[in-house]
């Protein structure tokens, strides 16, 4: 593999990868949220934990979904997760972990693991186009922008399939469910600067396969 | 499709997401299920929560930027304190710092006229702001802070006058080695004034101590004739500026010369400073704060050009005529030119 050229870098921090300055006023008031929840959920306090779900339950939900690639399995592993979370703080606190949010995807990313053991799947395909308009959330759209909606998620979700495992869980947690690098980096066991590139890579990797399908 | 694009269509993913019926449900499921596990309700303080928010405040920050934020404080602070001592007067919070400057550079001083000198002129600027501190009224009508103050006024006064006589102790040594003793009778042809040197020429076997700079101009030749039992003593100050100021003098034994132009002449000016200084305690005993200041303001001047003219190399002659100059400046300079 080779590595990033200058240019390529300076391209990273052109399109958000480096967020804005805004971005990263939004970025500290969530991390502020986050640890005052964590802080409360290892003091095994049940209305942070409440809180946490409420917050958290849609991204997670999404990141379990574009990996399985169906619903009904995503959504019993989505309250499987939190479950495993609380009972984790109980029984043994969650002293290791920085964030909530990053434990929170940890134990995600372990769950899909065990999923994927059990159901011998070794490929996994994600569920038919036609099922995308069931999983959009109800908010007041009109018909041709749900649409428009639906097609650019049909096409993401196509190509997601094709990416390595690798590159679809970065390209979820980064530019879907907005993680930072450190978190993803927590969550996987690797490095910032590791992320920082893979990221990169996988979008690259992402864009190549929609212009080929082009 | 640009990044910029690709981004975009990814973010419309974000449209994907929970029913939320469904969302209730699991919610009140799980607050069911923690609820049995959990053994008690857990409170948790304001204090406790609050000392996490800070914790939490700062985090962000990361560890190289504290050090550049302490190094800019430390800066900026030690910037600012220096400021406000070296404008702090007696009694201010800040003078102990300004104090503690000083002797510190009294520590660094290594040459000990250097130091005496330094010492000496501290110690008149100190008086010199005392009395202008209780010039002040507000001062005056703080009885113990005065009463404090002018016991200091009378401790810098008195360090002045030792550092003083101190200096001029170290001069005489001093004076008695720079001086040369030229063997030949020959007197500088550039001389404008000469004071009893008539027979000068005549006299072949006769000394003359230099202490000449190696300028025609300035500097002290003292003849010793070795028959004479009196001794003639040519002061040469024929600089233009000074012409007036003219010191010359003529003493003693042959042996004693030296030391007494010298001193002599160091001993008029130190009894300048000394006038100007009683005077100036006097002026402060009466509370004439501004007089004693003004007094303390001419020493300061003194001071300041003894100091400056003892450059290396400057002859004794060269601190006599600029002393005398300065000692003119406060009209006393009668009783450091002795004339014969």
């Amino acid at each position: 593999m080779s590595s990033v050229t200058l240019y390529q870098f300076l391209r990273i921090i052109k399109y958000k990868l480096v967020p804005s300055w805004k971005g990263v006023l939004i970025e500290m008031n969530k991390s502020r949220e986050d640890k005052k929840l964590f802080f409360r959920v290892k003091k095994k306090d049940k209305d942070a934990f409440i809180q946490a779900y409420d917050l958290y339950a849609d991204d997670i939900y999404r990141f379990i979904y574009f990996k399985i690639g169906k619903v009904e399995e995503a959504k019993d592993l989505t309250s499987a997760v939190f479950l495993k979370v609380w009972n984790y703080a109980q029984s043994r606190g969650l002293d290791e972990s920085k964030s909530l949010r990053a434990f929170i995807y940890k134990t995600a990313r372990n769950l899909i693991i065990d999923h994927y053991r059990k159901m011998r799947e070794t490929e996994t395909r994600l569920e038919d186009v036609k099922e995308t308009e069931k999983i959009l959330e109800d908010k007041k759209q009109n018909l041709v922008e749900r649409a428009e909606i639906a097609s650019d998620i049909d096409l993401i979700k196509e190509n997601l399939n094709s990416l390595k495992d690798e590159y679809r869980e970065i390209i979820l947690m980064h530019f879907i469910d907005e993680l930072s690098f450190a978190e993803i980096a927590e969550i996987t066991g690797k490095t910032s600067g590791t992320i920082r590139v893979s990221t990169f890579r996988a979008l690259q990797a992402l864009k190549d396969l929609l212009e080929e399908k082009k | 499709m640009t990044d910029k694009e690709l981004i975009q269509k990814l973010n419309s993913l974000k449209q994907v997401s929970l029913e939320a019926s469904w969302k209730k449900e699991t919610r009140d499921l799980l607050l069911s299920q923690i609820s049995n596990s959990a053994a008690k309700e857990v409170k948790i303080s304001v204090w406790e929560m609050a000392v996490n928010d800070l914790k939490n405040s700062f985090a962000f920050v990361p560890r190289a930027a504290w050090g550049a934020i302490c190094f800019v404080l430390v800066l900026v602070g030690g910037g600012f304190s220096v400021y406000a001592a070296n404008y702090s007067k007696p009694g201010d919070y800040f003078y102990t710092a300004k104090i503690l400057k000083e002797k510190t550079q009294l520590a660094m001083t290594f040459d000990k006229e250097e130091k005496v000198k330094l010492d000496m002129k501290l110690a008149s600027i100190h008086a010199k702001e005392i009395s202008e501190v209780l010039s002040d009224p507000k001062t005056q009508s703080n009885g113990k802070k005065a009463q404090k103050l002018a016991h200091n006024f009378q401790t810098e006064i008195n360090t002045v006058k030792e550092r003083l006589s101190e200096i001029s102790k170290i001069q005489e040594n001093n004076s008695v080695v720079a001086v040369g003793v030229i063997a030949s009778g020959t007197v500088a042809e550039s001389s404008d004034v000469k004071v009893g040197i008539g027979d000068l020429q005549k006299d072949s076997d006769g000394k003359i101590l230099s202490a000449n700079n190696g300028k025609n101009a300035k500097g002290v030749q003292i003849y010793i004739p070795t028959s004479s039992p009196k001794d003639v003593v040519a002061v040469k100050a024929s600089t233009t500026t000074f012409e007036k100021k003219l010191t010359a003098m003529a003493t003693g034994s042959a042996s004693s010369t030296v030391a007494a132009t010298a001193s002599s002449t160091e001993a008029g000016i130190n009894e300048t400073i000394n006038t100007t200084l009683d005077k100036a305690t006097e002026s402060f005993n009466i509370k004439d704060f501004t007089g004693a200041k003004d007094m303390l303001e001419q020493v300061g001047v003194i001071i300041e050009k003894i100091n400056s003219s003892e450059v290396k190399g400057e002859s004794e002659s060269g601190t006599s005529t600029e002393t005398g100059s300065a000692a003119g400046a406060v009209g006393a300079v009668g009783s450091s030119s002795i004339n014969k």
